[in-house]
């Protein structure tokens, strides 16, 4: 009868740890490990200035965290941008890495997202990835971080949103 | 849908204003139709008595709301002008019911007030204009005992033309970071915790299972238009700020929720079949039930077999050149082979994932060093790269369940032992099975259960009792070495002491590597392992078997599978002589139209101590279903 119930321990340990991915997973917290520099939760204010927090907001709608939420937060640095550059700003900071990665292959998938991002369009894309690994060296090379990567890509896709 | 027209057609011109009093008739009509019962989370059916799958919260304005659909049909056309808060975010009926509200809007020509709906309006603002709606399925991970069935989740589509940017939508449970596993698992099958939806980028979501698991994703783009796409969001809006929902493990989760979510924008698709337990990747098979319910499918195949696609075409000299630069014998400088560079590049990424994220500093280093480098020579015409098998698409796999009929002899001491039997399975796939829609070499097996009987003795008897088995084969390579393992729970016959019918409770887990024998149709794998089998008959009531094993499993034909093993185990005891024995194994399978299979398999066991060979020949013809 023990030998039954340890049985079913075991058991009961390795379904409860599937189960707990699965919740995680959706409620977000299991991307700590693996966001870059930047997690999410940042509230846009008018004076564009974001801080991290754990907690969610946009200017007009606040969700509660079971709804809305997208991953905690980790060592979010200060970053500076207008409202309407949230999405790249957003972007280059969870996926950092990709891009530098992306970028010196001067094409990909992470890199044509970032650059619609930026609002320009797909067809762009390809002038613009080019363009910048041909200047990576000053564009890439030198950031250390996302907050610097974000500032220079800026600067380098333009403004064509 | 018939119901649905005829009503539409009963009430044409009956409506003039926005108090008009509908008819009982009407609304009687009306609240049968499956539209109706759906959005209620009712079943199609209108002459199914049940209650609603929503288990409390705001979501019913009626009292009786749960039991009936025509007093919450009432309900909600009086609640349009009223000012009760409702769920978390306080909102009035009209903001919060979005998809109720537009169904109401076609269905009767009511009238709804325009009021501002910041909340609403501000969660489908992140959606940019939403166009279409994908089903995502990441595949089941062996090497995560946690991912075993896979998972299902929803990628809604924009205008964009790059779908990263897109809006994933999750179901899970909603649970303490702290929750200790027992408690987790005992909520989790009784329904002890709420399911909640919630929405983030798609990158986040690519990012959580690709890069952080090394899962491939499979996404089933549906046929909905985006204004059903925009009824969908409604509808999820409505149920997430007002119904509370509760999660249960086995058959309310991620797939059944999801597949629920679908139905109440297309009442004719039938997606929630399944058998005791909604597995997700069989709960997929459901979107090919009818024609004209999936639009296209896209594989993302996981960051590993990116890499393997790479490295696996390289030259002897181009491989030496990247474990140099790996090595740090050789700077990425001296690197004159883009193509190289860009395999290490993809390497330190995968690096980087493995890591959970973080590289040492030094690695970080280098990887720049070789960015740098590669980006120094421009774009490449790419290297013809192989195609990455789509053999993990899961709704082409064989089902879960199994009905097995068997026949079999034993041979011991000289005599010669029939016996018919039935094996019933539970999912999920294992290693004689066919591979297509599955990991290659991977074993998740859950209860099953063999009966045998035999005439001699005119009896039956339970000859197995399956908890758990599951074995990860990876293949060894050079660019990224994975153990092997295997842990196995169940109660079966040892067959190692002369003794037919005798019984055990087994615990067994093994740590080895396994190797391509120069195709990937074909691999060798060896274990260490350590087996504790425990029942009266042995001195304290158990025994320990250290053993030794090896393999080979091979694909020699699209439907023909075979695998060899052999086993010596060494029985651990304090006084000797210590007994050991040999198990020898030979089986092969032949599938065919997915769910149809014969197995043949050979068995040797040579006993302990003295004493005659125990041998097995077994036939078994299965059929699997969900």
């Amino acid at each position: 009868m023990t030998k039954l119930v340890i049985a079913i321990l075991v058991s009961v340990a390795a379904f409860s740890a599937q189960a707990k991915e699965k919740a995680m997973a959706g409620g977000g917290a299991m991307n700590q490990d693996t966001l870059d520099g930047c997690g999410l939760g940042w509230q846009v204010t008018d004076s564009r200035t974001m801080i991290a927090t754990t907690t969610r907001g946009t200017t007009n709608a606040f969700v509660p965290p079971s709804f809305g939420m997208t991953s905690g937060t980790l060592g979010c640095e200060q970053i500076t941008f207008a409202a309407n550059e949230k999405e790249a700003a957003t972007f280059v900071a969870s996926n950092y890495q990709t891009l530098r990665s992306e970028l010196a292959e001067g094409q990909g998938e992470y890199v044509n997202a970032m650059i619609e991002s930026f609002g320009c369009s797909a067809s762009q894309a390809p002038a613009i990835s080019q363009r910048i690994q041909q200047n990576y060296g000053t564009v890439v090379a030198p950031t250390s971080n996302a907050t610097e990567l974000f500032n220079n890509l800026k600067t380098e896709v333009g403004h064509c949103g | 849908m018939r119901f649905f027209l005829l009503f539409l057609a009963l009430t044409w011109g009956h409506c003039s204003s926005a108090d008009t009093k509908f008819s009982d008739q009407v609304l009687d009509r009306l609240s049968k139709t499956p539209e109706w019962r759906l959005l209620l989370h009712f079943s199609k059916d209108w002459e199914d008595k049940g209650v609603s799958e929503v288990d409390g919260g705001d979501f019913f304005l009626s009292p009786q709301g749960r039991n009936n659909p025509l007093a919450e049909l009432r309900a909600t056309i009086e609640a349009i002008h009223s000012e009760r808060l409702l769920g978390p975010l306080k909102q009035i009926p009209i903001c919060a019911f979005q998809g109720r509200y537009q169904f109401l809007r076609e269905a009767l020509k009511l009238e709804i007030p325009k009021v501002n709906c910041e909340k609403w309006d501000g969660f489908i603002s992140r959606f940019h204009d939403p166009q279409r709606v994908s089903l995502v399925f990441s595949a089941a991970y062996t090497n995560n005992p946690a991912s075993m069935f896979g998972h299902l989740f929803l990628k809604v589509g924009s205008l964009k033309e790059s779908d990263l940017l897109d809006v994933g939508i999750n179901y899970a449970a909603q649970v303490s970071p702290d929750e200790n596993p027992f408690a987790f698992f005992y909520f989790g099958v009784m329904g002890g915790y709420e399911g909640h939806w919630s929405v983030q980028p798609y990158y986040e979501k690519l990012n959580e299972y690709i890069k952080s698991e090394n899962r491939d994703l499979w996404e089933y783009e549906l046929e909905l238009s985006p204004s059903e796409t925009l009824f969908l969001l409604k509808h999820l809006w409505e149920l997430e700020t007002t119904a509370s929902v509760d999660y249960y493990f086995f058959d309310d989760n991620c797939a059944y929720e999801i597949m629920r979510l679908l139905e109440v924008v297309r009442p004719n698709w039938s997606l929630t079949h399944h058998t005791i337990y909604a597995i997700p990747g069989e709960m997929v098979k459901n979107l090919f039930n009818e024609a004209g319910v999936v639009r296209k499918v896209l594989f993302r195949p996981s960051l590993r077999k990116k890499l393997l696609q790479k490295y696996d075409v390289m030259s002897v000299e181009q491989k030496e050149r990247l474990f140099d630069v790996i090595s740090r014998t050789r700077p990425a400088s001296e690197i004159d082979d883009p193509f190289v560079l860009t395999t290490l590049n993809a390497y330190f990424d995968y690096q980087r994932q493995l890591k959970k994220g973080k590289l040492e500093a030094d690695e970080n280093r280098l990887w720049e060093q070789i960015q740098v480098r590669r980006a120094s020579f421009g774009s490449i015409t790419q290297t013809d790269l192989p195609e990455i098998s789509p053999e993990t698409r899961p709704d082409l796999g064989h089902d879960a369940y199994a009905v097995d009929l068997m026949a079999g002899s034993e041979k011991l001491d000289g005599g010669f032992y029939g016996y018919q039997g039935i094996r019933l399975k539970s999912a999920y796939h294992d290693l004689l099975n066919k591979d297509l829609g599955f990991k290659r070499f991977s074993e998740i097996q859950f209860p099953w259960m063999e009966w045998r009987y035999r005439p001699q003795s005119n009896n039956w008897h339970l000859e197995e009792l399956g908890g758990v088995k599951v074995t990860s084969l990876t293949p060894v390579s050079r660019i990224d070495f994975n153990p092997s393992w295997r842990v196995q729970l169940d109660f079966e016959s040892p067959k190692d002491f002369g003794c037919l019918d005798c019984r055990a409770f087994v615990w067994d887990a093994g740590i080895g590597s396994s190797w391509e024998l120069g195709t990937p149709d074909a691999l060798i794998y060896q274990f260490f392992g350590l087996r504790a089998e425990s029942d009266e008959r042995w001195e304290q009531g158990y025994r320990l078997l250290p053993n030794l094993e090896a393999g080979l499993l091979a694909i020699l034909q699209e439907n023909w599978k075979l695998h060899l093993q052999a086993t010596y185990n060494r029985e651990a005891r304090h006084s000797s002589p210590e007994p050991e024995f040999y198990k020898m194994m030979m089986a092969q399978s032949f599938s065919w139209n997915r769910n149809w299979e014969l197995r043949q398999g050979f068995q040797w066991i040579t006993p302990n101590f003295s004493g005659d060979t125990y041998r097995q020949l077994r036939l078994d013809f299965a059929y699997y279903f969900r």
